[in-house]
């Protein structure tokens, strides 16, 4: 994600001075340019670009091919400097030719010198499935949400699936947006946090992976309801049992107790009903899964296997080290009945 | 598969000896094999070794039928268990196959609650 909105731009360009990146300024900055401008397809694409970043897009408009999934392209295939270059050529294009649709003005770009490169590219079928795989789908304090710790941008993905917040944590930038009707609060700004619309926030600085836990820790906190009542799914397990250092997840049908503190609560997370505890300390990182379970294909050259659901990995924990393990988890948590069935002898 | 008419079906020989299944026999009765006695174990898996001379994890199945006849404990079978998915870990080129072998060799070792410590040097 460029640090400069499509909405910023717009306004920057038609305002021929920089403007503030705050969502509500732009936002009145912009309806004040649909309110003087007398050019009709002008106002047309200032509309189309505020009801994109506002969330009021009409479904046949933001799909492949449309203004936004250019935007959404262009954004993810390039640094800031050079997308700001290929947005205001993109939206000037589009105000200077009325007859392109909005929503989908892919044809078109074949006319733009600049965009040529791309459009192979473009022009192939998102393959959701595979792009899926790099997000981590968690059912957290009755939130559903994606983890996306890839540098690509899966925001759609996440929400196809389900999801109602989509946390980004990569190389690139940490990011938070979460769906309609919801909005984000409370971040903070002096740790780099910006918001650009009421349901996204943004932090360009490393992710260093932990940024996500944090994120996901405080959910509750900083998921506002719009509507004022609330969005949350009834979790299975009263959360409110756990004690409040441990996350509690719920991943692919499994329980999963995050303990990001220096504390040991496994036997706690255990009895209150999750099903794999994940601990990370000064001391090193740790998945234990409940005596059900085995836990099998983790690397022996990094991890040492303690008991069959029992690995450490014995030098400063790496939260990161959760990224592999959720996102495997599916694969690494195995019921002992099943995880035996193939084995040659036991009684 | 269907045997041919007139042919002999012979069963495996047992692969322990009845001095080894003995011995077994006395460990069980007198030494208490639990976690706290690693020791006592690994004195177990050093004599036990002579009797059942490395079998293949294919052959086990009749060791630990003949020990379940005999009456010897679950725990004692599944520490035989354990060390023989150990040593095929360690002999198995396979490291797919070897991880495998290490992890049946904990859950064995899990279910009766004895530390792996008892497979270190045997």
């Amino acid at each position: 994600m460029s640090t400069k909105t499509p909405k910023q731009i717009l306004a920057e360009m038609l305002t021929g001075k920089k403007q503030p990146n705050h969502a509500q300024e732009l936002h009145e900055i912009l309806i004040s340019q649909i309110k003087s401008s007398g050019a009709r397809r002008k106002r047309a694409v200032i509309r189309y670009i505020l009801d994109a970043s506002e969330g009021r897009l009409a479904q046949n408009k933001k799909c492949g091919g449309s203004l936004k999934f250019v935007l959404w392209f262009m954004n993810d295939h390039l640094g800031d400097e050079v997308f700001e270059y290929y947005a205001r050529i993109l939206l000037r294009a589009a105000i200077d030719h009325p007859d392109w649709d909005l929503g989908y003005i892919l044809p078109h770009l074949e006319d733009l010198l600049e965009f040529r490169p791309f459009l192979n590219e473009m022009r192939r079928p998102i393959d959701k499935d595979e792009k899926a795989k790099y997000l981590i789908l968690l059912d957290i304090a009755g939130w559903k949400a994606a983890v996306n710790f890839s540098p690509n941008n899966l925001n759609k993905i996440g929400f196809d699936a389900g999801a109602q917040v989509v946390i980004s944590s990569s190389h690139k930038e940490v990011m938070i947006l979460s769906e309609r009707g919801l909005e984000v609060q409370g971040l903070d700004a002096s740790k780099g946090w910006s918001q650009r619309y009421p349901n996204f926030w943004y932090c360009q600085k490393r992710g260093d992976g932990e940024d996500a836990w944090r994120l996901i820790n405080q959910l509750d906190e900083i998921l506002v309801p719009v509507d004022g009542q609330s969005h949350k799914a009834d979790m299975p397990i009263t959360d409110a049992d756990f004690p409040k250092e441990l996350v509690i997840l719920q991943v692919q049908d499994r329980v999963v107790a995050l303990n990001l503190t220096q504390k040991n609560l496994t036997r706690q997370a255990f009895r209150l009903g999750a099903d794999v505890v994940l601990a990370s300390s000064n001391k090193g990182t740790m998945i234990n899964a409940g005596k059900d379970w085995v836990v099998h294909g983790l690397n022996r050259d990094t991890w040492e296997q303690v008991h069959a659901n029992l690995w450490v990995k014995r030098f400063r924990g790496s939260r990161n080290d959760f990224r592999e393990i959720l996102s495997r988890l599916d694969e690494l948590l195995i019921p002992v009945n099943r995880f035996i069935q193939g084995a040659p002898i036991f009684i | 598969m269907a045997l041919a008419p007139g042919a002999v079906c012979v069963s495996a020989a047992p692969l322990l000896t009845e001095e080894a299944i003995d011995l077994l026999k006395f460990f069980d009765a007198h030494v208490n094999l639990d976690k706290e006695n690693i020791p006592q174990i690994q004195s177990l898996l050093r004599l036990m070794q002579p009797y059942w001379s490395a079998p293949g994890l294919e052959e086990l199945q009749g060791v630990i039928d003949q020990l379940k006849r005999a009456g010897i404990s679950a725990t004692t079978q599944n520490i035989l268990i354990a060390a023989a998915y150990k040593r095929a870990a360690q002999e198995t080129v396979n490291q797919e196959r070897s991880s495998l072998y290490e992890t049946y060799s904990l859950l064995a070792l899990d279910r009766v609650g004895i530390s792996r410590k008892v497979l270190v040097r045997p």
